[in-house]
């Protein structure tokens, strides 16, 4: 049995006296990295809560229940952020990320709880991959928030699906994990190929447009 | 096998219009291409997932989540581009033919709650009724006017056979026929493939228009 509550104290503890000793200044990124590591706990109660209401197998219980319970758990303190506080769109997309980063570091922590930590090679090569689709899971959610928060009428269609693309991407890593042999090496690639793609086509395009009265979008 | 290539030629369809309207989109910068844009790349992704797990599992997810988001997404979208193609007039139109829509889609969406999960037929049977009934609205406006717009009515035309088409391949999907071409549910599906890529030129009219 991993007591996860446990190891969730261990690690925030000396996070939380840092962001003490550090001040306002970095409290905002302390605050949503806690709120990562949160979301990942609560979405391990909520997993195994729904495998056991639905009697899943392991398999369905990875593919098809996980990518939906983290993903939407990862939102829930985002959309808190965004209906409380109304941040500008350059608040956004550091708060999806560290809330992102905080999630994929205490899921690895509990991996290596469950699993041991012999295997450095593997453990290196899952590190980067959950670590990356994670981030790429947020980089879709931050990006596109920032996009459909300044337009009221794009809100609810644009967040179910960002929220839609980021668990259908979480699913298929999931898929490819769970399938196991040489499919496995092709999840761990996929994410940090789609950040390697992300950057690039990030330097090609310019930012999204701007939407003006007449339905037509023009560029910042 | 016949599943399979049905899956693929869908999937095929939804990234080409994707790629299409994203283009149309970067080069005219009107929002009714995003919008379409939008529409296909989440039809297209849930249907990546679905075919993904139907090849490597060889059965369909049981559960189903993880794809239906992308679909109720989709229909979102489609929503939205509807809502951005309407006349500001239209709006106010007072008809009871749009109501038709409700009378159509309450009773399927009983019977498709009966057969499945009921919250996502829940939301799908509405998310119907509402594209529906805008699609009516739209094709009575067009009738009303003195000059009716045909890029307007063929999009309203093609949403109704879109709304259509889904609907029946619903209606076909159970009791499963088997995976072979006899099965009407193929039929449907390669009609909603045909009518999903006929939405890409009925925008490009209405939004001509």
């Amino acid at each position: 049995m991993t007591y996860i509550e446990n190891i969730f104290v261990c690690v925030a503890a000396p996070l939380l006296v840092a962001a003490f000793c550090m001040g306002r200044k970095y409290l905002r990124f302390f605050l949503f990295a806690f709120a990562g590591m949160g979301a990942c706990l609560a979405a391990a109660y909520v997993n195994t809560f729904f495998a056991a209401f639905y009697d899943a197998t392991a398999f369905n219980a990875t593919v098809e229940i996980a990518p939906v319970v983290e993903e939407v758990i990862k939102l829930l303190p985002l959309l808190f952020y965004l209906l409380i506080f109304e941040p500008e769109p350059e608040k956004i997309r550091p708060a999806v990320l560290t809330v992102a980063a905080g999630f994929a570091t205490f899921e690895n922590i509990c991996y290596l709880m469950q699993h041991g930590a012999e295997r450095l090679g593997f453990l290196l090569v899952r590190g980067f991959g959950t670590g990356a689709m994670h981030i790429v899971c947020g980089a879709v959610v931050g990006y596109g928030l920032a996009y459909v928060w300044r337009r009221g009428w794009l809100k609810v269609a644009g967040t179910c699906g960002l929220l839609g693309v980021a668990v259908i991407f979480h699913g298929i890593y999931n898929l490819l994990i769970a399938y196991g042999g040489w499919v496995r090496y092709v999840a761990y690639a996929l994410p940090v190929l789609a950040v390697v793609l992300g950057k690039i086509a990030e330097k090609i395009f310019s930012p999204l447009p701007g939407q003006t009265e007449n339905g037509t979008e023009t560029a910042h | 096998m016949v599943e399979f290539i049905d899956n693929l030629t869908q999937l095929l369809a939804a990234l080409s219009g994707s790629v299409l309207s994203g283009v149309f989109y970067l080069r005219s910068r009107r929002l009714p291409y995003f919008l379409l844009c939008c529409f296909y790349a989440c039809f297209g992704f849930g249907l990546l997932y679905w075919l993904l797990y139907a090849l490597l599992v060889t059965d369909a997810p049981p559960m189903f989540y993880v794809s239906d988001i992308g679909w109720i997404s989709c229909f979102l979208f489609l929503l939205l581009l509807q809502n951005s193609l309407a006349d500001k007039e239209e709006q106010n139109l007072r008809s009871w033919t749009p109501w038709l829509a409700l009378a159509v889609e309450i009773p399927l969406t009983a019977y498709f709650i009966r057969i499945g999960d009921p919250l996502y037929n829940l939301i799908v049977g509405a998310l119907m009724a509402a594209m529906l009934w805008l699609a009516i609205r739209g094709l009575v406006w067009q009738s009303k006017q003195p000059r009716p717009n045909p890029g307007k009515r063929f999009f309203h035309l093609v949403m109704i056979g879109y709304i259509a088409l889904e609907n029946c391949l619903w209606l076909s999907s159970y009791p499963w026929a088997g995976d072979t071409l006899a099965n009407p549910y193929f039929w449907f599906d390669f009609a909603v493939t045909a009518s999903m890529l006929a939405l890409f030129p009925a925008v490009r009219k209405a939004v001509r228009a």
